[in-house]
């Protein structure tokens, strides 16, 4: 596994560079810094989702009006909600295409 | 219509159900200092289903323990012994509401919503380093417990709250505080304080709507009201909501999360949530 961005700490400090072949000493490392979430190569979980939306296009516009009524009730410029939106949107469109 | 008081929606459940003689034993042995974890295996081996299911827990990714957990004893140092309890807590009232109209909710959907934010209360909890994460995760399992109060003492009532919030948009817990004068919220800290369940319990479920009302576990109740938020978005599973309430910008902020965190909280989420629903529901 080969780490394929920066790992920082909370306070944003590089803990170990994007490029790095991973070992379980790194693993143990990481657990002790309190790290639960690093990012390898390979490991592009966008391309899936966006293959999706090639394929069925019009998933997007129905996913959005959906996430609008979902979401009717939260403030839509908060920023955690925008984000989380945008996963609902996600995680929606990949059901909907489960359902053609 | 006058509607009963929420004291006696709770009595009403507590005369029927209570909590095991399981957890009332392992609550006292977690409380006497001199209690070994030999003992609270022999406590917990009295149930063999239960005992399978600790030693599953102990050797799955929840704790990424390096070597193979075989006994009990041995599962009760893994996990810790306040853990143990809570968890025991946890499967423990599942069993006390089940025989509640199929009809009127889902009931695995229920447990699904209140995992799902019993572990990403969890994770918040890992995120933010604080010591006891599985207590955490216990607040978020039972924040909407009151919900199981109304079922089982309104159903008919609650039937047609589902109904209307479905035809005008409106929230459940909202329409719930407008008929009865008062919500599942509510209901369920009066329960939680009728089991004599430690206060924060009772808090976290107390506020999880009104988060900005906690007086003694501020962090602690809007790490539950941010999670039933994600939950409610994220996992396939509802307690009869069907949309995503409102959010608490101040137990937002308390948190002190970054922007972009939501990502490694759900990542989590996803990867604990299938251990989890495989303890509580015994998938």
């Amino acid at each position: 596994m080969i780490l394929s961005s920066d790992v920082k700490d909370r306070g944003g400090r590089a803990l170990l560079k994007a490029g790095v072949e991973l070992t379980e000493k790194h693993l143990k490392i990481f657990k002790t810094w309190g790290i639960t979430h690093i990012e390898i190569e390979g490991d592009d979980t966008t391309t899936s989702l966006q293959t999706v939306i090639n394929a069925h296009p019009e998933l997007d516009a129905v996913a959005q009006q959906a996430a609008e009524n979902q979401f009717r009730h939260t403030d839509p410029d908060h920023q955690f909600i925008k984000e989380l939106k945008a996963l609902w949107i996600q995680r929606h469109i990949k059901v909907l295409a489960a359902e053609i | 219509m006058s509607q009963p008081s929420p004291q006696r929606l709770v009595s009403g459940i507590t005369q029927v159900a209570s909590l095991p003689e399981i957890y009332m034993k392992i609550e006292m042995a977690v409380g006497n200092p001199k209690s070994s974890s030999k003992y609270l295996a022999d406590i917990l081996s009295e149930d063999t289903a239960l005992t399978a299911r600790i030693l599953r827990l102990a050797n799955s990714s929840f704790f990424s323990f390096p070597g193979k957990v075989t006994t009990v004893s041995q599962a009760v140092t893994v996990i810790g012994t306040r853990q143990l309890r809570d968890i025991v807590l946890a499967s423990s009232i599942v069993g006390v509401f089940k025989d509640i109209p199929e009809a009127l909710i889902d009931m695995k959907s229920f447990w699904r919503h209140s995992i799902a934010c019993g572990v990403t209360s969890r994770v918040i909890s890992t995120l933010r380093r604080e010591t006891n994460v599985e207590t955490s995760f216990v607040s978020g399992l039972l924040h909407d417990i009151g919900r199981l109060v109304l079922y089982k003492a309104k159903p008919t009532e609650m039937g047609q709250l589902i109904g209307k919030c479905a035809d005008s948009k409106e929230l459940l817990y909202k329409s719930e505080k407008e008929f009865f004068g008062f919500d599942h919220a509510l209901l369920g800290g009066l329960l939680l304080k009728e089991w004599k369940l430690p206060t924060r319990l009772i808090e976290t479920t107390t506020y999880h709507h009104a988060p900005e009302r906690a007086k003694e576990y501020i962090i602690e109740t809007a790490t539950v009201h941010v999670s039933d938020i994600i939950s409610n978005a994220l996992i396939t599973g509802s307690s009869g909501e069907k949309l995503i309430p409102p959010l608490s910008d101040k137990a937002w902020k308390v948190l002190g999360l970054e922007d972009g965190s939501i990502e490694l909280i759900t990542d989590e989420l996803d990867k604990q949530y299938a251990v989890a629903v495989e303890f509580v529901l015994s998938e």
